[in-house]
């Protein structure tokens, strides 16, 4: 097994172990409205930005990195940000810490095919 | 020496707060309109502040609420010596930012496909800028309700900016800044002088020697 292969392998443990990593459920509805369900990496943090205007607004940023293997092997193809109004874009729901749920819009998708994983930078949704 | 306490405001402070002012009284006449109108009055709802930098908390707790938030702030003055009395009065010019900003969140239309997050929150801070340039150039407000003080308001630019790419935010915000520009006067204390002598003046009129004016005067 190469290294690179090897490696790969390795992210099963890295980030999908919720027993004693930091993988976290996520559930993942393409446009079609096929969900999957899965462990995955997945975070959302206050921060604030600047419209460029000199002003600071507080944001938030959320966002949700999956081993691309556990996608395919549900059936999923790889997640990707949809800007057509006449579409429905792909969705990321997980739970935070405290076990409120929040779902989110795919707004940019950032695909590592070297490695295998695929970031995702969620946007809100309601 | 000064002989009095300056305790009041000066201009420069008093037409900010009337450019506030004048928005909160008008935004809700405006949804009163509304609702007579029959329409939404939430769609002609702006959350207005004086000078704040950290207005836009509820964009980070409460994301439900997308209402567009509006903040007045000074930002320069220059006096123009041509137009001002070296002792009692100078011409101001400033320029108030108001800066608004619009909010919008993705949600699905319900025919299959979506509503931008990045379109509504345009689409909010145009109807923001739209309230706010026609409130503040309306004719009703043409010296701001200063009259005698504010000699004329212009809107000398807005600009709009979108965050940065890189930057990217669950919250999809949009920014602009209206930068109006006010004229206006600026008082000083001034000196009163003590009484040294009272003129009195009698002006006759060489026809009909009728008295046409009694004046009298202090003079210092």
């Amino acid at each position: 097994m190469s290294l690179r292969e090897q490696a790969e392998k390795d992210l099963k443990g890295i980030m999908e172990d919720e027993t004693t990593g930091f993988g976290w459920p996520v559930t993942i509805v393409n446009p079609l409205g096929v969900n999957l369900s899965l462990i995955a990496l997945s975070g959302d943090i206050s921060q604030t930005i600047d419209p460029d205007t000199g002003q600071l607004v507080s944001g938030r940023l959320a966002y949700c990195s999956i081993r691309m293997s556990s996608l395919f092997a549900g059936g999923m193809g790889i997640p990707e940000g949809i800007s057509d109004s006449d579409r429905l874009p792909w969705l990321v729901t997980f739970n935070d810490i405290n076990g409120v749920s929040h779902t989110f819009k795919v707004y940019k998708s950032s695909p590592d095919r070297a490695l295998g994983i695929v970031d995702l930078v969620l946007e809100g949704w309601k | 020496m000064i002989q009095e306490l300056i305790n009041k405001q000066d201009n420069f402070e008093l037409v900010g707060q009337k450019i506030v002012d004048i928005l909160k009284t008008e935004i809700e006449n405006q949804k009163t309109l509304a609702l007579a109108n029959g329409s939404n009055p939430l769609d002609w709802n702006l959350r207005i502040f004086y000078e704040r930098s950290n207005a836009w908390e509820q964009y980070l707790n409460n994301t439900v609420i997308e209402t567009p938030i509006v903040n007045v702030w000074l930002d320069n003055s220059s006096y123009n010596r041509n137009d001002s009395n070296e002792i009692e009065y100078q011409t101001a010019e400033s320029t108030y930012n108001i800066d608004v900003y619009g909010y919008g969140k993705a949600s699905a239309d319900g025919s299959g496909g979506q509503n931008a997050g990045d379109l509504q929150a345009s689409l909010n801070l145009f109807r923001a800028i739209r309230l706010v340039r026609n409130i503040i150039m309306a004719s009703n407000y043409t010296y701001l309700d200063m009259r005698g003080v504010v000699s004329r308001r212009w809107p000398e630019s807005i600009s709009i900016f979108q965050p940065q790419l890189d930057n990217v935010n669950m919250q999809q915000i949009v920014g602009s800044r209206l930068a109006l520009r006010v004229q206006y006067l600026e008082f000083s204390p001034q000196y009163t002088g003590e009484s040294i002598e009272e003129i009195f003046a009698t002006v006759i009129s060489k026809e009909t020697s009728e008295v046409l004016l009694e004046a009298e005067y202090d003079y210092t």
